[in-house]
């Protein structure tokens, strides 16, 4: 991960951890991600909700791994070289979301930051806080408590 | 007042809790004593109740001060014999008592709770009592223990006193200390000068200990608005070793406000000490007293005196400092939040630390020199230390339960009292210790159980006499360790639970249908009380029985890993086990392999592993209705396949390859056995689908030339079938995996929030390569399979009551050894004979003395074959042999034995006649052969004559042969154990059963001694037996020794409450024999 050379940050400028989910570039604040991994081993939890990939040791901790493809409804993400796990802190537990590839660190200004559609990319918008908009890509931000949700 | 938080107050609670928890059970001490009081007791409760009461007018909390002063009153009267604690009396200091711990946990508002009630209740205890004669006192008084017996002090003017014991004086000189009564005012001395009192506390406790402290509340005078009163006394009682002449500087206040405490407990102003006379005359006192009279370094006395200040009021106490486990927010947690830590453990802590440390830097010099070897002893050192450190720190939380036991006695107590029904509660065990967390979480469950034993089980007096019990009820609560688990026992000789009832209302309440019900066994039916929704009181009482019982009392247990289960006499009592694990955080458990993947079993739900060899699968796993059993020492038990539960493909290792294969049995039970009623015609596809991957596998394998008949493949190694036996409470059941691997202990994490939907977990863990195994929940997993204890246990319950009835009455069941001497003869020993079984090759035999010897464990052992005795074939020569150690007569032997050994449990008529020689005690048929049941002590006996001492004859005082009745309902077992008895001299009267036993008693009465008895017998079995002799008064005192195959803790706990004295095993001669003249009483 490069992290680009932008001297000047304005404060209305939020940090975008971006990546791929299917076709759809995605983006998530970068405050929330504690850190990347590249695959490690898991041990798979049978009987687990479909999206749970499994369970990994990291240092010490009991880290869950979801199938961001598949929480968000789309198909499982596919293994390869690129994928990698993103652990984000949610509600004070750390929570690996596995992506097919990840991209730059992408700085967002808030006044190019529109509501979200009622769909990006094959996924619902109800799990975007917002879209941001560049000259030539349209980066969907995850609202990542919302995509944790538990499903009753 | 406004109340402030601070060091002080939370020290004054949790100094104040703790002296309150041991009042309660003091003043019930007192209370039992009566007017024949203990001394130290009162003394006690006297001294606990005015620390509280100096605190708290010292922390301005007039409440607390009067209530405690109220109480103290009361209790210098019974100390002075004034009064005599009668229940009415220990009753108003017992609520007073319960009013102070609520103030107390209610500190904030603790001046604006209502009291009157209390005080005016104490008063009148008070003033209501005449008081008798002075003299008397006075001669009472002379009785009492100088060391305890309080002196007043009181200073000069009269305004301020201070009960002080000897043990308080002692305890403030040591270290050539000296004592002084310091007079602050609060107004002038402290006030004004911007400080506040526990400043001022703090400040004293630097330079030398606190005593006692006082405010005096008469000096204080009118308070007027607006304006402070003229003086506002407060007076401590202070050890330090700084000298009366600078003790001034010290707090910068008159000489006048400080008076020294002689040696002869006399109050003189320091201000006599400008006179160079007196100081001279105080030095000579100091060394009188022992004092060095040298200075110490200041940081020796900073030492000294932190340890001495936080163990002030508690001088008895052993070294104990405070760890701050929390920084808790509220008040009202403080008293939980900090734990009492033993210093000589803290002490080991800190040194495992400083070796850990060490051991980490050989560690880093070792990897950064790269010398491997430097590593590995270093890392096996931090193995060593982090599994002692671990130790030690789990001791750090260990507590004693009986923090937890000593609040039930006041429960019995009251609860009784409001019941009218007369209970004596005993508490066994209250040393045992368990951890913080888990002593936190029983005291509810626990409280639960004591007040429903008192409220359901116990009887009113008038039922009990009708009964012809006691009319007190007794309630035995006791703790014990077994094997690494502790043990909680809850027993009562109340009405008992009655199944027949209970499965009724169960129906009736629609928590189990009618056939469930019909087809449970007592034991189930009784721990129906567990389900949900289940309450036994025909009426609701407030006590207990609100419906929401036993089911919540399981579930908390559930979740401290514990396991609950009720046994039940009707009309004899309750009893309740709980069993708790020792801990929270870690966990030993048995790592299990399924699908390729670990898993962990947490060890108390572990009862054995089973591994069932390939060619007994199919004679001891069968189908009953629709759940696979396997037959279990006369039981079926039910099993699960762990892949199927949680849907995964199970897997074996091929030892052929060398490789993991998936397994593709659907059933586990052999569909082409005969003996399976239920075999139909439906497995055939499945089975046809194996054949075929067999014989896919078969071409595979071509190459190496195996070539398996797809018949055989249930004699495949990998056929066997590794069982993990659980038990969940009521129920057990058998857990089929794919491998088991060694037990580990483990930490236990939780598992993040999307997994929470899988109940078949209870967490994760890290296992030593890094990765991650599943922690399965064994209840969860029988639930989710359908298995619930009582659909479960449906069919298979039937089945095994079946069996067990049909075992009833007949034969007695033996764990037996089954071995051969050479290849052809089998034999067999009962296994309690056994010691251990080694292997050994024919060149570790020695021949010495004409005998066979080997080396074991640092003597000879002797060896012995069976045809040196016997005539039967000669002992094969091998170069492999066994040799089962048996312990006869005091020492260890060696039978010399071939393989293949076995232990099985059998139930079979031994004929004793057919086959019986020298050596041999008789034959049976156990799988197929003919075997001979070895006579292990004829067989040392005839060759080694000399090591049995003999044994005096005893002879009843007439010169005749004394009697032994005997009831055994095997012939077998009868003839054997009446044929020796009878050698060593002793008449016997045989018995076929109870009944049988009992009339002969009866008829024999005279003559009996002592009554040996089988436990397993028809009509009346050894139990019954024993209850029914030592409740009739003509033989309460006639020893009973039962006789049995297996005494485990369960059937030892239940023999002694039948009055059975002591257990032997059967067959065991000699013990038998000795126990025997241990218990036949003197005087016959």
């Amino acid at each position: 991960m490069s992290q680009p050379a932008q001297t000047e940050i304005h404060s209305d400028t939020v940090e975008l951890a971006s990546f791929y989910i299917g076709e759809a570039l995605c983006g998530m604040d970068i405050l929330k991600v504690q850190e990347i991994n590249k695959l490690i081993e898991m041990t798979r939890v049978p009987q687990a909700p479909e999206y749970v990939l499994g369970i990994l040791n990291l240092r010490g901790e009991i880290v869950t791994i979801v199938d961001l493809g598949k929480k968000l409804g789309l198909k499982s993400t596919g293994m390869s070289d690129k994928t990698r796990n993103i652990i984000v802190n949610s509600n004070g537990e750390h929570i690996g979301l596995m992506v097919e590839e990840i991209s730059d660190v992408i700085q967002a200004e808030a006044e190019k930051v529109e509501a979200p559609p009622a769909n990006i990319g094959g996924v619902q918008g109800k799990y975007f806080t917002g879209v941001f908009k560049t000259e030539d890509r349209l980066i969907g931000i995850l609202d990542v408590e919302k995509v944790l949700e538990e499903e009753s | 007042m406004s109340i402030q938080f601070d060091e002080t107050m939370h020290l004054f609670i949790d100094e104040s809790l703790e002296h309150l928890a041991d009042i309660q059970n003091d003043l019930l001490a007192i209370e039992a004593s009566g007017a024949n009081i203990d001394e130290n007791l009162v003394n006690k409760v006297y001294r606990a109740a005015h620390s509280i009461k100096g605190g708290a007018g010292f922390m301005g909390l007039t409440n607390i001060k009067n209530l405690t002063h109220e109480m103290e009153n009361i209790l210098g009267k019974i100390r002075s014999r004034e009064m005599v604690p009668d229940p009415e009396i220990i009753n108003i200091l017992l609520l007073a008592s319960d009013a102070l711990v609520n103030l107390i946990n209610n500190i904030a508002q603790s001046n604006d709770i209502d009291i009157t009630n209390h005080i005016e209740s104490l008063l009148s205890v008070a003033n209501g009592m005449p008081a008798k004669k002075e003299a008397e006192i006075e001669i009472e008084n002379k009785k009492f223990d100088d060391s305890l017996q309080p002196d007043i002090i009181s200073l000069p003017d009269q305004m301020a006193s201070f009960a002080i014991t000897e043990d308080m004086i002692s305890e403030g000189r040591k270290g050539g200390k000296n004592i002084y009564l310091i007079r602050f005012d609060l107004i002038h001395d402290i006030h004004t000068k911007n400080k506040t009192p526990s400043d001022l506390i703090s400040d004293m406790c630097s330079t030398g200990f606190v005593l006692d402290k006082q405010i005096d509340i008469d000096a204080v005078g009118f308070l007027r608005e607006k304006e402070l009163p003229d003086q506002f006394p407060f007076i401590v009682f202070f050890a330090t070793l700084v000298s009366p002449k600078d003790i001034n500087l010290l707090f910068e206040i008159n000489e006048e406000q400080i008076f020294e405490l002689t040696d002869d407990l006399q109050v003189k102003s320091i201000a006599e000490y400008s006179d160079p006379d007196v100081l001279a005359s105080e030095k000579q006192l100091k060394d009188e007293f022992g004092g060095d009279g040298s200075l110490k370094t200041t940081s020796e006395i900073q030492e000294e005196t932190v340890v001495e200040c936080s163990n002030e009021e508690e001088p008895e106490k052993e070294n104990v400092s405070e760890i701050e486990v929390e920084d808790t927010k509220t008040c009202m947690g403080a008293s939980d939040a900090s734990l009492r830590v033993n210093i000589s453990l803290l002490d080991t802590l800190m040194n495992l630390a400083g070796e850990l440390v060490l051991s980490r830097n050989q560690l880093l010099q070792a990897i950064s020199s790269g010398d491997p070897r430097a590593a590995e002893t270093s890392g096996q050192r931090i193995d060593l230390i982090t599994s002692e450190l671990q130790e030690a720190i789990m001791l750090t939380r260990m507590q004693n339960i009986g923090i937890v036991f000593n609040k039930f006695p006041r429960v019995v107590r009251d609860l009784a009292g409001n019941l009218g029904k007369n209970v004596e509660l005993y508490l066994k065990g209250k040393e045992v210790e368990l951890d913080k967390t888990i002593i936190e979480a029983i005291g509810d469950p626990l409280t639960h159980l004591v007040r429903n034993s008192v409220d359901h089980g116990i009887e009113l007096p008038e039922d009990r006499n009708e009964a012809g019990k006691n009319n007190t009820g007794r309630i035995i609560l006791k703790a014990y360790h077994e094997a690494g688990q502790v043990n909680i026992e809850i027993s009562d000789d109340g009405k008992g639970l009655d199944g027949q009832k209970l499965a009724a209302t169960a129906v009736a309440k629609g928590v189990v249908t009618e056939d469930q019900a019909r087809m449970m066994s007592d034991k189930e039916k009784i721990n129906l009380v567990f389900m949900p929704g289940f309450s036994t009181a025909e009426k609701v009482t407030d006590v207990s029985g609100r419906g929401v019982g036993m089911d919540v009392v399981k579930t908390n247990l559930d979740r401290l890993g514990g396991v609950i289960d009720i046994d039940s006499k009707i009309g004899e009592g309750t009893t309740i086990r709980i069993k708790l694990p020792l801990t929270l955080a870690i966990i030993p458990s048995q790592i299990i392999v399924a699908g390729g993947d670990r898993y962990a079993i947490p060890q108390v739900n572990l009862e054995e592993l089973l591994r069932i060899p390939a060619n007994q699968v199919k004679d001891r796993v069968e189908i009953v209705g629709d759940a696979e059993v396997v037959r279990l020492r006369g039981n079926l038990l039910p099993l699960i396949k762990l892949a199927d539960v949680i849907g995964i493909e199970s897997t074996y290792f091929d030892y052929k390859d060398g490789s993991s294969k998936t397994d593709r049995r659907r059933n586990i039970s052999d569909r082409r056995s005969k003996r399976n009623p239920y075999f139909s015609e439906d497995h055939t596809d499945a089975e046809n689908s194996k054949l075929k991957t067999d014989k896919k596998e078969d071409l595979d394998r071509s190459s190496e030339e195996v070539k398996r008949n797809p018949k055989d493949r249930r004699y495949h190694a990998s056929s066997a079938l590794n069982i993990v036996v659980v038990s969940t409470g009521a129920m057990k059941y058998g857990l089929v995996v794919d491998e088991l691997n060694d037990s580990e202990e483990i930490v236990v994490k939780p598992l993040g929030r999307h997994l929470k939907v899988c109940k078949e977990y209870a967490g994760a863990t890290i296992m030593g390569d890094g990765r991650v195994a599943l922690i399965l929940d064994v209840a969860n997993l029988a639930n989710m399979y359908g298995l619930t204890s009582v659909e479960g246990s449906d069919r298979a319950g039937e089945v095994a009551v079946e069996n067990n009835e049909a075992d009833r009455g007949s034969k007695d069941r033996q764990s037996i050894l089954i071995f051969r001497g050479e290849d052809e003869e089998q034999f067999a020993i009962p296994i309690n004979h056994v010691e251990r079984i080694e292997k050994i090759k024919d060149t570790d035999i020695e021949e010495v003395g004409g005998k066979k010897v080997m080396k074991y464990r640092g003597g000879s052992l002797a060896l012995f074959t069976i045809d040196q005795v016997a005539h039967v074939k000669p002992m094969a020569k091998k170069e492999d042999l066994l040799v089962i150690v048996v312990n006869i007569a005091d020492r260890e032997i060696g039978i010399m034995a071939v393989g293949p050994v076995d232990a099985r449990e059998i139930s079979v008529e031994i004929d004793d006649e057919t086959l019986k020689q020298q050596g041999i005690l008789g034959s049976a048929i156990i799988g197929d052969h003919t075997t001979l049941l070895v006579d292990v002590y004829g067989l040392v006996h005839t060759l080694n004559p000399e090591w049995f001492p003999d044994r005096e004859i005893v002879q009843t005082a007439q010169g005749k042969s004394v009697t032994i009745l005997y009831a055994e309902d095997s012939n077998f077992f009868r003839n054997q154990v009446k044929g020796f008895m009878e050698e060593e001299g002793y008449n016997v009267i045989g018995a076929e059963d109870g009944n049988v036993a009992w009339n002969l008693l009866l008829e024999h009465s005279e003559e009996v001694s002592l009554v040996v008895t089988d436990i397993e017998m028809p009509n009346l079995n050894g139990y019954e037996l024993s209850e029914k002799i030592k409740k009739d008064k003509r033989f309460a005192d006639l020893p009973i020794i039962a006789l049995t195959t297996m005494a485990g803790e369960e059937d030892v706990a239940r023999g002694e409450s039948a009055g059975i004295d002591d257990y032997q095993i059967k067959l065991d001669r000699e013990k038998l024999m000795r126990s025997v003249i241990n218990y036949l009483p003197v005087n016959i």
